[in-house]
């Protein structure tokens, strides 16, 4: 009995080929925009220098430390951050109002500086820096000349020595947010598994299709009708996955870590998960097919967000204010095997989460079984 | 006008649906807006660095003050010093930044040895961590700039010097046209940017159903063998189309005051309904497009999806625009939502009116070429359907 209706949902599925094109390529092509967009955020090396301009008044031509230290950031070498431009305020302000320097000095009495921008950006936050930097070095050199004044020799000294302080000592690997995207998209690919399983559970129930009328008659126990559909459904997700992994893996370079078989077994119990998922909105619900297909959808993109599909933020979010939602939250679970996979060296979080999948999808299956046992129809 | 009133009547009969993918998205574009704070690339970000301290050199009057300094610039969350839950606490965002201070360090420190390194962890895409990265440098560089020219002076001292100069800063001015720095008076703009993913799936999902009764060949038979001209037919189905449209872009893009109450007066406002009930248009024809194309529920929802979250995302919704790739931007440019925020980013920084009169034009322009390309797909149909 298991082979007939495995094989006879396998063929049936596999007809349905525009669904089952469009539900393997959506991820592959949302793969594809997510590693477009990308490509820029793990290269930033590309540092095109800025452009600004200092106004050259009678504070900039006095002060002692600002012409040179300017000059030094402004000319070929491998210091050069600036492009640098000497002007009067009014022509510095028009550069600015034309966008052609993304911000301007002003100096002022006293040793004071003033920074004019016109929006914040990652340029105009490097120009304050440097006017803060310049300005706490100054004010230090003038505290150590004041008690020192011969110390003037070890001040040239230590002024161009670039130190480092620190030594990057990093865990196996290190937390990526774009590796949070890539397995938020693998969740919903997951979810989208609901589909099928609200399609099975259609056709076994007599009010959804006539065919679902006459497996209905058939003396067969409805567990297994149901359960050997499910399988089938949740064997063309699967394959459907694999795919998105193959493709994440190896055109676009996600790296998952080096455990093969565990990778295989999350993809397993995130499709059961998903499969599940469907049929428990197929069977609570009692409404027209539209309105289900309606909560699939809205409920898997709620599921992503939370677990970070669109951006990474609200992943650490839910985390530290409200943990239990990211073991409630098929999605998190999901993408969370999968990063636990790459993170840790250990497996426990991992298999706690895999636990937990399967769990839940038992758990489901459980209650549509509940739900469908004893359906009678007063009239179809 | 009875094709306009069975437009309606459609609508009346999958209300349930429009309801369910209005709230829905209506809620991830509020939620996003909440709690997206675009990627705080400027200094003047008021959240603190979360940083785990594991000082193993607390004896150290120098350790001890790098400590305290720490503490008034960051947030210190306590954390188990323990491998396992230093991994946690990075894996869910407890801590963005993990310093540990070696034994000795103090004092090697002081004579300029430098043979003793702090040990750093940090979440590599976090900005707050590398701004933390670079006080810290500073607070050093200066530290041992003193020690080296005063070598008589006390470590006390010298970490009260350090600190008072670090206390000098520049002044920040924003050239003439004033936008507020805070800011929390600018997220509404931020919940328009959010609104392009959430506006796009409700279109193509709620007229593509509606448009999928119409499109079913039986229907479609019927209605081409009866006397109502076809223009007269898809006029109405367009000014059904449109009523929606504006029914819709007027709940989505209400909303924005029930978010940001205080800013019904702002001026920049209108431009930005403006905007919106343009890309309002863009979508529906798309939605247009799609409708007349596609048979079954499924692959509706997918494509729904692909478009909507697709084209955010390379156009810069999530991932903010100047963050992404030129090549990216490239190819986002010959998308319609790219102009939408890009106009929306105009608005903000109060650009001069040109710019932003493109982009708006860029926009109905990109409305016009899809509801030409849907009439041409739709007159091809017809001849060969028959």
């Amino acid at each position: 009995m298991f082979l007939h209706i495995f094989t006879t949902r396998l063929k049936c599925l596999m007809r349905d080929f525009g669904m089952m094109f469009w539900t393997a390529l959506f991820p592959i092509l949302l793969a594809t925009l997510f590693g477009l967009a990308f490509t820029n955020l793990s290269s930033l090396d590309t540092f095109k220098e800025i452009p600004i301009a200092v106004v050259d008044n009678a504070a900039y031509q006095m002060s002692p430390g600002l012409k040179p230290a300017l000059e030094g950031v402004s000319s070929e070498g491998e210091n050069k951050m600036f492009l640098l431009t000497a002007c009067s305020e009014e022509k510095a302000a028009q550069l600015l109002k034309d966008d052609k320097i993304k911000g301007y000095l002003l100096p002022l009495e006293g040793d004071k500086l003033r920074v004019v921008v016109k929006e914040s950006g990652i340029s105009q936050t490097i120009l304050k820096s440097f006017a803060d930097h310049y300005l706490q070095v100054s004010s230090a050199y003038k505290e150590i000349l004041m008690q020192n004044p011969s110390a003037i020799q070890a001040l040239m000294d230590t002024t161009q020595k670039d130190v480092n302080y620190f030594k990057e000592v990093s865990t196996d690997a290190k937390p990526d947010d774009t590796l949070v995207y890539y397995f938020a998209l693998i969740a919903m690919a997951c979810l989208y598994g609901g589909f099928q399983g609200l399609k099975e559970v259609s056709a076994v129930q007599a009010n959804q299709t006539c065919q679902g009328a006459r497996v209905n008659l058939a003396p067969v126990h409805k567990m297994k009708v149901f359960g050997y559909s499910l399988l089938a459904a949740v064997l063309i997700q699967i394959l459907t996955i694999l795919l998105l992994i193959c493709y994440l893996y190896f055109v676009i370079g996600v790296q998952f870590g080096d455990k093969l078989g565990y990778i295989i077994l999350a993809v397993v119990a995130g499709s059961f998960m998903g499969v599940a998922f469907g049929a428990m909105v197929g069977a609570v619900m009692k409404k027209r097919e539209g309105i289900k297909i309606a909560v699939i959808i809205g409920l898997s993109m709620i599921f992503s967000f939370l677990s970070g599909l669109m951006f990474p933020a609200i992943k650490y979010i839910v985390a530290r204010n409200v943990p239990i939602l990211s073991y409630l939250n098929p999605a998190s679970l999901i993408s969370d095997a999968f990063y636990a996979l790459y993170y840790y060296d250990t497996l426990n979080r991992y298999f706690l989460n895999i636990g937990l999948l399967f769990g839940f999808s038992g758990l489901l299956f459980l209650i549509v079984y509940f739900i469908m046992r004893r359906q009678k129809y007063a009239s179809l | 006008m009875q094709v306009f009133k069975v437009y309606f009547k459609v609508i009346r009969k999958n209300l349930s649906i429009m309801l369910v993918y209005v709230i829905i998205f209506l809620s991830l574009a509020v939620m996003t807006t909440l709690f997206n704070k675009p990627a705080a690339v400027t200094e003047f970000s008021s959240t603190k660095c979360r940083i785990a301290v594991i000082n193993d050199d607390a004896g150290a009057v120098f350790a001890q003050g790098m400590e305290n300094y720490l503490a008034e610039n960051a947030e210190i969350v306590s954390v188990k010093t323990d491998k396992q839950s230093l991994q946690d606490a990075l894996f869910f965002g407890d801590v963005e930044y993990i310093l540990h201070i070696p034994k000795g360090f103090s004092e090697d420190f002081l004579k300029g040895g430098h043979n003793i390194l702090l040990e750093k962890t940090t979440k590599p895409d976090s900005t707050a961590a590398v701004q933390l990265d670079f006080l810290l440098t500073r607070y050093l560089g200066l530290a041992s700039t003193y020690s080296a020219a005063l070598p008589d002076i006390t470590t006390t001292q010298l970490i009260t010097n350090v600190k008072n100069d670090l206390k000098n800063t520049a002044e920040v001015t924003l050239s003439t046209q004033q936008k507020a720095v805070d800011n929390t008076d600018n997220t509404f703009y931020s919940y328009f940017i959010y609104l392009t993913y959430s506006m796009m799936a409700v279109m193509i999902l709620g007229v593509t159903s509606i448009m999928m009764v119409f499109m079913n060949s039986d229907v479609r038979k019927r209605n081409m063998a009866s006397t109502l001209p076809n223009l007269s037919f898809n006029l109405q189905l367009f000014l059904g189309n449109i009523v929606f449209s504006v029914a819709v872009w007027a709940i989505l893009c209400g909303f924005v005051y029930v978010l940001h109450p205080a800013q019904i007066g702002n001026a920049d406002m209108v431009m930005l309904f403006v905007n919106s009930l343009v890309y309002t248009l863009v979508c529906l024809s798309i939605s247009f497009l799609i409708g007349s194309l596609i048979k079954s529920k499924n692959v509706q929802n997918i494509i729904a999806n692909v478009f909507s979250l697709g084209l955010s995302f390379i156009s810069g919704v999530f991932v903010p625009q100047e963050l992404l790739g030129d090549t990216v931007t490239k190819i986002s440019s010959f998308t319609p939502t790219y102009w939408y925020v890009k106009t929306i980013l105009n608005l903000k920084a109060a650009s001069d009116t040109l710019p932003i009169v493109y982009g708006i034009l860029i926009q109905l322009g990109f409305a016009a070429a899809f509801l030409i390309i849907t009439l041409v797909i739709s007159k091809n149909k017809r001849a060969t359907n028959a």
